[in-house]
């Protein structure tokens, strides 16, 4: 990779701790996105992708939220050590991000164009006039029909889907570099996930920006994302190029998600669902995370820690069977 | 009161399960007055399919097209406006409490959300046992904490988790356990309304093949309702399309997914995209719609798809188009694909 | 099943509900003082009846503290001399048989009604309602003073009218309860397995609501105690020599810058009966709830 990433997470844990017990979220993730890119961070409900997402944009509540280790640096900075206030600058000019739910991640009582014009206002970039006008624009942008009059109304008059376009004008409309899209269109039906995901695709391309897709869709990930972070139980389990981590799993997980999967196209044969629910995150399995459900579990996955194995050039596996799983898959 | 043995036999083309013509309105009033009304939606409007024994057919489509009225209205948990089902020629919307509560013993649901669906403050085992509580004359209460362990087995759990209360088990686990609750009193005919849309990927493909194993088993015929086009196809027999209340494209899983007919049918398996992780997968070519489903309160005159269709001329404005038959293929379109075999 | 999903249920045994009562501290005082008011219920009036009634003119007013006239004298006397402690206990049995029946029979008619107007029909729903409305929207006070001087003024009417005024809120609570209730899908699939109103009732509604009407019962107690003595004071309910917390409470009202221990004590006890009753109910409607009971079984052992 020529330029330096956009952003780094390096070893992130974060911890709930309640009164019962200590819930262990994140338990070291790192990677990195590159400017420009679509990285992906698939896993499903309870792999931490969207608490990942959450201590990027510094959303955790604490407690019972505790980061207890690692970094995340944006472009060089730290962003987990800089005070509040000066973290506001960085929200929404440089990072941004886009909800699951849109309903509830809007306020219902102000008009569209005045939540959009107020952020234009509140970081002192246009007043009065100039600022409403600008939020025309931006939801001409994102595809409203006849924004000028939509601006003056309020998000329930919005159907699920152009709610969800306000959201993307909101988060876009200070131009960041980097955006964050937390499930952006689970919420949504299949032909309207489908204008979203183009919508995020082209204004991505127009202003290079860099996005983090979260999702549990194996068909979102395939369809924009450049790289792709698989996640289980709070760990990066595999992480590389979409083509070759989906197209050809190393990590164990992967493989059996994959195999999980009904297709629309072409009948498959049965499932082969993995056994078993994902861990409970206040008591991880020893070893590796995934090895009670997994097919290629020895004695080593049970009692140690896979280490991270470069399975080809720019992408890595953490798996003791890494190689097998390659071949096998 | 014996209950019947259904047959899996295809031969068996007598329908065990037909709908005709069914209709929900819902009258929206306006708050303090009870007779005026502002408006009608019309959530169902005109669904007619069948069911042969032991057959899945899925029913698919978009978040307001009318599939879940469908099946709480084949559940009698709403009234119908018009139209009828007959279960064994038997009107459900006409029956009497009495011939209702012997048709529910043969046809049974699973709910969407796992957790809303079991009661949170009892056990497992008095959850299983509710059918026949309700039911004395199914299973004598002797019998009844082996059969609940048995069942729990079937689906996969273990015999010591009757003891447990539903808020101890995982999602996936917890729709076992409705499973098991829905295949106590050997239905003929189960209707599962989105049984696995809660549920991650991993956990799915485990319900959904339970749920086929069990239709292996038992002979149990399915209505399976969902917005996912390829957990339908998977599970399906024959596809029923559904869009503002109406069914648009109905057919084998053969013909509505390789030889669609209707534009939107059409548009709708072409937005999913394929996992095809291979080099030049970014040239999936997908029709994208223009906006969203209209209010099923005001919806376009004659084909409801119009508003959104790259088909639609003046004639579409007029009258509904009818279903017609192509060789067991129906669609609803005054401007179809072409059927394959002609 | 895999061993991950053996690990992840861990077997563990139920606590039995003594035990869970014995760890937590205010549950277990409000129960042992509630058996200890039971107690002087059961057999107050045999063992103190006579203390309570003798004349002991040289305690007239006395305060509370010393035992020169013996122990039943601790808790000060009377304006007549006659021993707090002795007509507290006393007391016990006709202030619980009222305040207890009238409660219980609010929640019983509310709760019925409620379900009626929550489950059964729109228009039955209406009526009742509109007749919740019409109690409370005339003052109990009012209604009980009119209907007391219409009947008796007896037992058995005081406690047919203070339930009466109570019954309003039992009723709106059950009704909401209800509503809410009777839309979630574990009732549904009730529905769908063929079960009748009665069943589903039963079965699935009343133990939801049945703990938040036995809290409710609790707070209610002393409003009705209080109620009782109103009455009593105006003349309309328990009429001396027969006492109540509530009626010593409004006679000692006369006396509070002489003898504060007149009104204090009955008032305490009142309080303290509401306040055990309040706490009980609460741990009662935790242990009731599988979802709750970890809170009260988790063990004891340093903070984290």
């Amino acid at each position: 990779m020529s330029s330096a990433p956009i952003l780094e997470v390096e070893n992130l844990q974060i911890e709930f701790r309640t009164g019962r017990d200590t819930v262990h979220a994140v338990n070291g993730v790192s990677f990195q996105v590159e400017s420009g890119e679509t990285a992906a961070i698939l896993g499903e409900s309870g792999s931490g992708k969207s608490v990942t997402a959450s201590a990027i944009m510094r959303l955790l509540q604490s407690p019972p939220a505790f980061v207890a280790g690692g970094s995340i640096r944006f472009k060089g900075q730290d962003i987990l050590s800089l005070p509040i206030s000066q973290w506001r600058d960085y929200c929404g000019r440089e990072i941004a991000m886009v909800f699951q739910d849109a309903l509830t991640s809007l306020n219902p009582v102000f008009s569209v164009g005045w939540q959009i014009a107020e952020l234009f206002k509140a970081h002192g970039i246009a007043k009065g006039r100039d600022a409403d006008n600008r939020a025309i624009e931006l939801l001409e942008r994102v595809g409203i029909p006849d924004p000028a009059s939509r601006a003056k109304d309020y998000t329930h008059q919005f159907s699920g889907g152009m709610r969800q376009r306000v959201m993307i004008a909101m988060a876009i409309a200070l131009g960041p570099d980097l955006l964050i899209a937390d499930e952006p269109t689970t919420a949504l039906d299949v032909t309207v996930q489908a204008q979203i995901m183009e919508l995020l695709e082209s204004l991505r391309q127009d202003s290079n920006m860099a996005m983090i897709l979260i999702t549990h869709d194996l068909s979102v990930v395939a369809d924009v994302a450049d790289n792709v972070a698989v996640m289980y139980a709070g760990r990066v389990v595999e992480r590389g190029p979409v083509a070759d981590v989906l197209g050809r799993p190393a990590h164990a997980y992967t493989l059996a998600l994959l195999d999980s999967v009904p297709q629309a196209r072409g009948k498959g044969s049965k499932l082969r669902p993995i056994v078993g629910s994902p861990p409970d995150l206040a008591r991880i399995p020893k070893g590796c995370a995934f090895n009670p459900r997994c097919r290629f579990a020895s004695d080593l996955c049970r009692n140690e820690t896979p280490p991270i194995v470069e399975v080809t050039p720019g992408r890595t596996a953490e798996c003791h069977h890494a190689e097998q799983v390659f071949n096998d898959g | 009161m014996m209950v019947e043995n259904s047959s899996i036999s295809p031969a068996d083309d007598q329908p065990i399960l037909e709908v005709r013509e069914l209709a929900k309105h819902f009258e929206i009033g306006s708050g303090l007055s009870f007779k005026r009304k502002t408006g009608v939606v019309k959530a169902v409007d005109g669904v007619s399919f069948s069911l042969r024994p032991g057959e899945t057919l899925g029913l698919v489509g978009e978040s307001g097209c009318g599939k879940s009225t469908v099946a709480r209205t084949l559940l009698r948990l709403e009234e119908t406006t018009s139209g009828s089902a007959l279960f064994h020629g038997e009107d459900i919307f006409k029956a009497t409490p009495q011939e209702l509560k012997s048709i529910r013993r043969r046809l049974q649901v699973i709910f969407q959300d796992p957790y809303a669906s079991l009661n949170p403050r009892m056990t497992v085992e008095e959850i299983i046992s509710e059918p026949w509580v309700i039911h004395p004359d199914a299973l004598p209460a002797s019998e009844r904490p082996d059969k609940v362990r048995a069942l729990l087995e079937n689906v996969g759990l273990r015999r010591e988790h009757a003891e447990r209360y539903p808020h101890e088990f995982s999602g996936g686990q917890r729709q076992r356990i409705g499973i098991a609750r829905a295949i106590a009193l050997d239905p003929e005919v189960l209707i599962c309304d989105e049984p696995v849309s809660a549920l991650d990927v991993s956990v799915q493909a485990q319900v959904i093949n339970l749920l086929m194993e069990i239709q292996e088993r038992l002979g149990i015929a399915y209505v399976f309702i969902a917005h996912d086009l390829s957990v339908v196809r998977h599970m399906s027999h024959r596809v029923a399309v559904m869009y503002l209340g109406r069914i648009v494209e109905i057919g084998t899983e053969e013909q509505v997914y390789n030889h669609p007919r209707h534009p939107y049918t059409k548009a709708l398996l072409s937005a999913e995209a394929p996992l095809d992780f291979s080099k030049d997968r970014k040239k999936h070519q997908r029709i994208i719609l223009e906006g969203e489903v209209p209010s099923p309160s005001n919806p376009p005159s004659g084909c409801r798809f119009r508003s959104r269709c790259w088909k639609a001329q003046e004639v579409c404005a007029g009258e509904a188009p009818p279903l017609e038959y192509v060789n067991n293929h129906a669609v609803a379109c005054y401007f179809p694909e072409d059927s394959p075999a002609g | 099943m895999t061993t991950a999903e053996q690990e992840a249920l861990i077997i563990r045994r139920k606590t039995p509900w003594w035990s869970l009562l014995a760890r937590d501290k205010f549950a277990l005082a409000a129960a042992l003082w509630l058996t200890l008011m039971f107690a002087c219920f059961l057999l107050g009036p045999e063992l103190f009846g006579k203390a309570a009634t003798t004349l002991n003119l040289r305690a007239r007013n006395l305060p509370p503290g010393s035992t020169e006239h013996g122990w039943l004298m601790f808790l000060g006397g009377d304006a007549l001399g006659r021993s707090m402690l002795a007509r507290l206990v006393v007391a016990s049995r006709n202030t619980l048989t009222i305040a207890l029946t009238a409660v219980f029979f609010a929640m019983i008619a509310g709760g019925f009604l409620g379900m009626i107007a929550g489950y059964v029909g729109r228009g039955i729903g209406h009526v009742i309602m509109r007749f919740a409305d019409v109690l409370q929207s005339f003052p109990s006070l009012l209604l009980a003073v009119v209907v007391l001087y219409v009947l008796e003024p007896s037992v058995t009417n005081l406690i047919i009218v203070l339930a009466i005024t109570r019954l309003p809120i039992y009723l709106r609570v059950t009704r909401a309860e209800v509503l809410e209730i009777r839309e979630r899908v574990f009732v549904d699939a009730a529905n769908a397995l063929g079960g009748s109103r009665y069943h589903i009732l039963r079965r699935h509604i009343t133990p939801v609501v049945a703990p938040t009407l036995l809290t409710i019962l609790t707070v209610d107690f002393s409003i009705i105690m209080l109620a009782e003595s109103s009455l009593s004071f105006l003349g309309i309910g328990i009429q001396p020599p027969e006492i109540t917390w509530g009626l010593m409470v409004a006679q000692g009202r006369n006396y509070l810058s002489q003898a504060w221990w007149l009104a204090f004590f009955p008032g305490l006890a009142i309080m303290l009966a509401t306040l055990s009753g309040n706490i009980l109910s609460n741990w009662l409607r935790v242990v009731s709830d599988p979802e709750q009971r970890w809170r009260l079984e988790k063990p004891r052992t340093g903070d984290e």
